[in-house]
């Protein structure tokens, strides 16, 4: 009996280190900063992050360099990126899953997610103590919660805090993905908990789906019969995705990423396009002739280009057309922006060009069963591009 | 003071132009210039949160745009031939009137200069296109309404004499296939009233895979909706401020005058 007393206080005092370590952990990414874990839960914290279609590139919050890192999806477990939107990976789907817990259809409600990935709904009055009053949405009562029951609360103005370990707060936020997706703020009080996952995404699977925004009725752009989206949420995604392709234009041109990443970016890059038989059409101001390529030869061809080093810069000015009802019940519209594209090998610069480019981005809307009832979603994707040599 | 600066921009785009030749990657004229047809049909209606208020406000701190000045900004101002009078009564007119263009107008048109491949061989065609809607689904599409080719055309005949003779009917047409074989002449065997439908025999050629499209070498967008004029826009590439999709053209037209214009121009019945 007594050799086991020391034994169980040296087992307590390493269940309280390892308990305050995990409370430290989880308070160094509380509240308000953009981080990401990789698959061993180590931590990151974000500058900047760009999700592609296979790849993520991160800037580290305290590189004044401000290097761009290049990971494939699958290296992370979980990402708060911006602050509202978490990332986590799933096995199943072989994909992160974005999921927008302050958006302006959920932006209302607190969800305290527990460790089982069941949400509550809730307006949290106080943490203290290891308890979390709240006011239950669903019932309009005051109730509270342990914190040792939950994986995490995420706070509607975008702030987190973690209670568990990174592990078991990505497969929380996993389980809790849908039912957070499917919150609307105007539905608080109805029951979360029932969810359909059957996707009735009529793109196939192999078509690139990258966020799930509602369609909400009461924000309409542009002219009349257009779906109900916000049109500042299909400009930035529309210049997000075109921002996309150029970051894997870089990287097949540059002779230092290997065959087979380049391989891999070219299919990333055509997986952002509607369909392959997109056309890359390339034209001067100086010429007559029209080049025309479809997207993947021309991709292949940009491979050949070997440049040591290619750098892509953009006029901080783009325009983004009306979207407009297609006959195929797709919606269309143009972004055109400028770039300037450097070549160098050995450290000089040996070619460069500005080009215009007209982007067709198509929106495409889906159909999602959500407790028997049909939401219509949407992501975009490009189409015909228009390249315009100007210099 | 800003807004004379905003309007010497604007308007005397030609001093501008010359400064920035030099120029190499220029937010300012990629700015200013009207990128996309969408852009000049919004620049023209004056519509709120355009990008270049935006940009005006951000750069030149203000929003006091006139819907003159913007209407001006709209036309090529390297052209030196404009009938001043004649642009101001059209901006005075649209002002007004308080016009705008929509993107579903029936009377707007897309002028393609295009370069086809007839049976190996390189030609020139026009090609006019307009806007469709779906009443039903409000879906819009761009229909082809005509094209103009030479080679399209039936070509004169190389005898005149050579015809279907008038006693052909005694012996049950019996020389017809005689006649339609004889393919230098075909303008002989038809009624001297008779204009082909370029449209169907271009059709016709694509379903045989005889014609395709190489290219298209330049847009002209013609409009026609304004009552008492009609005017043109196009694309002018270069460095400046006074670039993009512009009016090069602009016309006093009645009615009467659109509709041989339709026929004339847009090679539209």
């Amino acid at each position: 009996m007594r050799s086991l007393t020391p034994a169980f206080s040296i087992q307590k005092i390493a269940y309280s280190i390892i308990a305050t370590c995990l409370m430290v952990s989880s308070q160094l990414f509380a509240q308000s900063d953009p981080v990401l874990f990789f698959e061993d839960s180590r931590p990151q914290k974000l500058k900047s992050m760009d999700i592609g279609s296979d790849f993520i590139k991160y800037q580290k919050m305290d590189d004044r360099i401000g290097t761009f890192y290049n990971i494939l999806k699958s290296d992370i477990m979980l990402a708060f990126y911006p602050l509202g939107i978490y990332y986590v990976y799933s096995e199943a789907e072989n994909d992160l899953i974005k999921v927008g817990y302050a958006s302006v259809a959920n932006n209302k409600i607190d969800k305290l997610v527990k460790k089982s990935g069941s949400v509550i709904a809730a307006e949290v009055i106080e943490v203290s103590m290891g308890n979390v009053k709240y006011k239950d949405l669903q019932t309009g009562k005051q109730l509270s919660v342990l914190t040792s029951e939950l994986a995490i609360i995420l706070y509607k103005d975008g702030k987190y805090q973690m209670y568990d370990a990174v592990e078991g707060v990505a497969k929380a936020l996993l389980k809790a993905s849908d039912i957070i997706n499917g919150m609307d703020n105007s539905i608080a009080g109805s029951d979360f908990t029932v969810v359909n996952n059957n996707n009735n995404n009529s793109t196939g699977d192999d078509m690139v789906i990258s966020d799930n925004v509602e369609i909400s009725d009461d924000n309409i752009i542009g002219e009349e019969g257009l779906p109900a989206v916000r049109k500042e949420e299909f400009e930035e995604k529309s210049l997000a995705k075109t921002k996309e392709l150029e970051d894997y234009l870089r990287l097949i041109a540059n002779k230092n990423t290997k065959f087979q990443k380049a391989n891999e970016a070219i299919d990333a890059a055509v997986k952002l396009f509607i369909d392959e038989d997109r056309v890359m059409e390339v034209s001067s101001k100086n010429r007559t002739t029209v080049k025309k390529y479809k997207i993947r030869t021309y991709f292949e061809k940009l491979k050949l280009l070997k440049y040591d080093d290619v750098r892509v810069s953009w006029s901080d000015i783009s325009y983004v057309s009306n979207i407009r009802k297609g006959e195929d019940g797709n919606y269309y519209g143009i972004v055109t922006l400028q770039q300037k594209f450097e070549g160098f090998i050995d450290g000089r610069l040996v070619y460069t060009d500005v080009t215009k480019k007209n982007m067709t981005v198509i929106l495409k809307t889906y159909d999602k069963y959500v407790v028997g009832e049909k939401q219509t979603l949407w992501d975009v994707y490009l189409g015909d591009i228009g390249v315009v040599q100007t210099e | 003071m800003r807004l004379i600066l905003i309007v010497v921009n604007l308007c005397i785009a030609l001093c501008a132009t010359a400064q920035n030749e030099i120029q190499y990657f220029s937010d300012e004229n990629f700015a200013f210039e009207v990128k996309q047809i969408d852009e000049f049909i919004e620049r023209f209606n004056n519509s709120e949160n355009t990008l270049i208020r935006q940009y005006i406000k951000d750069n030149y701190g203000t929003e006091e745009l006139s819907r003159e000045d913007i209407l001006k900004s709209l036309f090529n101002q390297k052209n030196e031939s404009w009938n001043l009078r004649d642009v101001d009564n059209f901006i005075e007119q649209i002002i007004n009137r308080d016009y705008t263009l929509k993107f579903d107008d029936k009377d707007w048109y897309a002028k393609l200069d295009c370069s086809v491949d007839y049976l190996g061989e390189e030609f020139s065609m026009t090609m006019i296109m307009n806007i469709e809607k779906n009443p039903k689904s409000q879906a819009k599409k761009w229909v082809i309404t005509s094209v103009d080719a030479q080679f399209l055309d039936i070509p004169e005949s190389s005898d005149k004499s050579k015809s279907i003779n008038p006693a052909s009917h005694g012996t049950n047409f019996i020389a017809l296939d005689r006649a339609l074989e004889d393919t230098s002449n075909m303008k002989n065997y038809v009624s001297s009233g008779f204009k082909p439908d370029q449209l169907t025999l271009f059709m016709s050629l694509l379903s045989c895979r005889k014609i395709s499209i190489k290219q298209v070498d330049r847009i002209q967008y013609h409009f026609l909706q304004i009552d008492g004029w009609a005017f043109s826009v196009k694309n002018f590439e270069r460095n400046s401020k006074n670039s993009g999709w512009l009016i090069g053209k602009l016309e006093r037209m009645d009615n009467y005058q659109k509709n041989e214009y339709k026929k004339s121009v847009l090679n539209l019945k």
